[in-house]
């Protein structure tokens, strides 16, 4: 790897593990909510610092390119982070149908007197 | 048996008040509620004025979520059962009452109003679409239902609380499918629907294309990976 490729690689790591960092520090973001762009955002910084990471875990599993392995890893946490976040997003929306549904029946049982339940 | 008769109404303003005045008119010893799910319209006000028992879901849900409340409305408020009739004027409540006799008699946990118990069915591809759902369901659970499409059905006590709090409690064949290999106990009884009088059909092309993929699939395949226990379905 060229050296311009290594000190862009690492200005970008380090600028996105701050901006990620200063995003938890402004509460924005719940600690154990950013624990996964901490570790991805550190594991990036990693293999700028240390690109003899990847070149020797790629040759211990015999993957020829240690940009492919890279490449593997980062789309394997996308995917897993997309349906973590669907699973999430289901979850939300069934609270929230759960939430106007007993605002609704709620308003109903008030209407006819009826004293709450549960 | 105490039996509430459930009427998800989306923007429906020009077939409630009719649809309601004939309910009343026709099986007058029951209760019913109309669940105004977020329409944009008159729906909800007609309701007010005339004095219609009302839940006023103030956000759309779909016509799941609306009968949803429905159901656990009725479950929390000790019903024995509930029938769902389409506030567009398809259903006739005059088959209520036999409905809800069979019920009561063979201790049934559904009871579907049939459109095809008598008599053939012409072939048209919504019939068609029809009988593969049935058939797909007689393959997957070994029971014969004519009419697994059919929105006039009547739940049971124990199916209002799995049908008011499932999340995957939909009107649809594939709950039906599901609660049969539950064991649920599935009657139908014959009954003659209306065309709708007045506003549009949900369903186009595109859609039911769409909603057979989503049924065949999720009957045939999606079926196996729910858990059985969830719906301890049978009544008394």
């Amino acid at each position: 790897m060229s050296i311009t490729v290594r000190v862009l690689l690492l200005i970008g790591a380090l600028s996105s593990f701050v901006y990620v960092f200063l995003n938890i520090r402004k509460s924005k973001m719940k600690a154990e909510e950013a624990f996964f762009w901490i570790g991805t955002a550190g594991l990036l910084v990693v293999l700028s610092v240390f690109p003899g990471f990847a070149t020797w875990l790629s040759w211990v599993i015999g993957i020829e390119s240690p940009a492919n392995l890279v490449f593997l890893v980062v789309i394997f946490l996308l995917v897993m982070k997309i349906f973590l976040l669907d699973r999430k997003l289901a979850a939300m929306r069934h609270q929230m149908t759960e939430l106007i549904q007993n605002t609704a029946i709620r308003e109903t049982r008030e209407k006819q007197g009826k004293p709450e339940q549960k | 048996m105490k039996l509430l008769i459930i009427v998800p109404a989306y923007n429906e303003s020009e077939n409630i008040v009719r649809v309601i005045e004939e309910l009343r008119e026709t099986v007058p010893g029951y209760d019913y509620v109309v669940v105004n799910d977020g329409s944009v319209d008159a729906t909800a006000q007609l309701c007010r004025e005339h004095g219609y028992p009302l839940i006023d879901l103030r956000v759309n849900l779909g016509l799941t979520g609306a009968l949803q409340t429905g159901m656990r409305y009725a479950w929390e408020e000790g019903y024995d059962a509930a029938i769902q009739i389409d506030a567009d004027g398809q259903h006739d409540p005059k088959y209520i009452p036999e409905m809800a006799e069979k019920m009561e008699k063979n201790r049934d946990d559904i009871v579907i109003g049939s459109r095809f118990l008598e008599g053939k069915r012409q072939l048209t591809p919504r019939t068609a679409g029809n009988a593969l759902l049935d058939w797909a369901i007689r393959l997957t659970t070994g029971k014969k239902v004519t009419d697994s499409t059919s929105g006039m059905r009547m739940y049971g006590k124990n199916l209002l609380r799995v049908m008011g709090f499932n999340i995957n409690s939909s009107p649809e064949p594939d709950t039906l499918a599901y609660l049969l290999r539950c064991g649920a106990r599935v009657e139908e009884s014959p009954v003659v629907m209306r065309e709708r009088t007045a506003g549009e059909s949900y369903l186009n092309p595109w859609r039911s294309v769409r909603y057979m993929a989503h049924m065949l699939s999720s009957i045939l395949i999606f079926q196996w990976f729910r858990r059985k226990g969830d719906a301890n379905v049978h009544n008394g």
